[in-house]
């Protein structure tokens, strides 16, 4: 009830203030919330991975001007400065020519030369003009997502030839294989459902197996390059979890990665009862441990299903209605998840129910 | 003191080195927090740190991001990779962060400490038990110090809505600690 939720917090509040207080409604919660004091102390971030970490966010923050992981934005460019749609200082004639010759023909022997060039070589910025152009001239998707899959290998290969040779590996190495690696996810996320199995399972594979090599050279590596390899394991790994998630529900993964999803789009629901699919279900308990699980009703679900129901508490209606339904709306792959009272507002939620007092 | 969380926002879409740089060390501890009590594991943790704020950077860098309550906004994204992280990797067995317990000074009793990180992931466990939205408010209240008004924010939630789950929750855990007595 309202009232007596509103005297807990009251209670709450007090005893979080004043420790020894335990008169009123709080006094058989006490243990619990000692218990709960296990979990009070953190251990204290190391400083290392707190000044990386903000440099790779002020680096990141720095790329987001220059958006190399739009493709789509990439190609436009590229083809507007090639097919002369805007100025340029060359002719139009003179820019395919060169497109081609880099792109294609790999004929120029500086462009030839630069491929075998590392980060820290002077030819590298001819390499990254190469990959872009390839990058822009590419329109088949798939096509697109192998050459980011290879442009990937291609970073990690660099690392580790750098971590071999003793040399720190450059933020914005690691960075250009993050943009990779993002650009691949989101572009696979528009393929048609072979291809997208296709190139989900050999962005696993290659993450495997570059993590494997990249912790192999890690045991010799020294500590410098070792963090910037840890760096790229850690990206590897992300990129592999996503494929993994990717395959087992092609949807989700759509979802998230798609060109049109937000950033802080909710996410599928984490812990579906196992026994309770389907449409919403009248109220049942579950023996003594009084498991209840509600038929709330709600409405809401924005564009993106973001919405919230405040419904009604179905047979514990006696409580506070809020059967929410977090990702409904426009991809009907919502979820109820509801306290007690909550339950499927929407498509094929599930309920979510605990005990109710 | 109060954030100044809208002259943030406003300097994070101008991508103002200074004003990104004072957000990463107002909230990133706090997030840190945040997932290392709910996953017990620091490199996950910080993990999910960095994904947080790639993804604040990618969606301001695309015109979008919060208008208001930078705080809240980080908070859900963060939720919504630890859940995801759960979800990918459930622990099997009780997950000891073996790299705390060794990195403590030796003179600790180390028994005391592995049964600390026992009790820890005990807790854990049971805290995945509870629902998302009662879990999120535990933690945020009771360890993350945030008041009503701003998990109100995080969930999407009334003030009510979410002194209801305070108190379900509680309710909850007392059972889950203590079956017999509940």
């Amino acid at each position: 009830m309202p009232e007596n939720d509103e005297r807990f917090d009251r209670a709450l509040s007090d005893y979080m203030t004043s420790r020894h207080s335990k008169i009123g409604m709080i006094a058989p919660y006490v243990s619990t919330l000692e218990k709960l004091e296990a979990l009070r102390n953190v251990p204290e971030r190391d400083s290392a991975a707190h000044a990386k970490g903000r440099q790779v966010f002020l680096q990141q923050a720095k790329s987001i001007t220059i958006p190399v992981s739009e493709a789509t934005k990439l190609r436009h460019k590229w083809w507007k400065t090639i097919f002369g749609k805007e100025r340029s200082p060359m002719s139009t004639l003179a820019s395919i020519l060169l497109a081609l010759i880099v792109a294609f023909g790999g004929v120029g022997s500086t462009a030839y030369a630069a491929q075998a060039s590392l980060p820290t070589d002077p030819l590298y910025p001819v390499k990254q003009f190469t990959e872009d152009v390839r990058l822009a001239l590419t329109t088949d998707p798939e096509t697109e997502v192998n050459l980011l899959l290879t442009l990937a290998e291609e970073r990690v290969s660099e690392m580790m030839a750098l971590a071999d040779k003793g040399s720190q590996i450059p933020d914005e190495t690691q960075l250009r294989l993050e943009q990779h690696l993002q650009l691949a996810l989101s572009e696979t996320a528009q393929l048609g459902d072979p291809a997208f199995m296709g190139a989900l399972q050999r962005l696993g594979i290659m993450a495997q197996v570059h993590v494997q090599a990249m912790q192999q050279l890690q045991q010799k590596a020294s500590t410098e390059a070792c963090q910037g390899l840890e760096h790229a394991i850690r990206a590897m790994n992300r990129a592999r979890n996503e494929a993994e998630d990717g395959m087992a529900d092609p949807m989700n993964f759509r979802l998230r990665h798609g060109k049109n999803r937000p950033e802080n789009a909710p996410q599928q629901p984490e812990n579906v009862p196992p026994k309770k699919e389907g449409a919403s279900q009248p109220l049942t308990d579950e023996g003594s441990s009084g498991q209840g699980f509600g038929d709330g009703t709600g409405s809401g679900g924005g564009a993106f299903g973001n919405g919230y129901g405040d419904g009604t508490g179905g047979a514990y209606g006696n409580g506070y209605g809020d059967g929410t339904g977090d990702g409904g709306g426009a991809y009907g792959n919502g979820y109820g998840d509801g306290s007690c009272e909550g339950g499927g507002a929407y498509g094929n939620g599930n309920g979510d129910g605990t005990p109710c007092d | 003191m109060p954030q100044p969380e809208g002259n943030w926002l406003d300097g994070a879409r101008r991508l103002d080195e200074k004003v990104l740089a004072a957000i990463y060390d107002a909230f990133s501890r706090a997030l840190f927090c945040y997932a290392y009590r709910l996953l017990g594991d620091r490199e996950a943790a910080e993990d999910i740190v960095a994904e947080t704020f790639h993804r604040f950077l990618r969606s301001i860098g695309a015109g979008g991001g919060p208008n208001e309550h930078l705080k809240a906004y980080l908070y859900r994204i963060a939720h919504n990779l630890i859940v995801d992280h759960f979800r990918r990797r459930p622990p099997i067995e009780l997950n000891l962060d073996w790299e705390n317990i060794t990195s403590h000074d030796l003179s600790e009793d180390p028994v005391k400490e592995i049964d600390h990180s026992l009790e820890q992931a005990k807790v854990r466990q049971v805290l995945w038990k509870l629902t998302p939205d009662q879990r999120q408010v535990v933690v945020l209240k009771y360890f993350e110090g945030l008041s009503n008004d701003e998990i109100s924010e995080i969930l999407g939630k009334p003030v009510g809505a979410v002194k209801s789950l305070q108190h379900r929750a509680l309710n909850a855990l007392r059972r889950m600690f203590t079956p017999a007595e509940a």
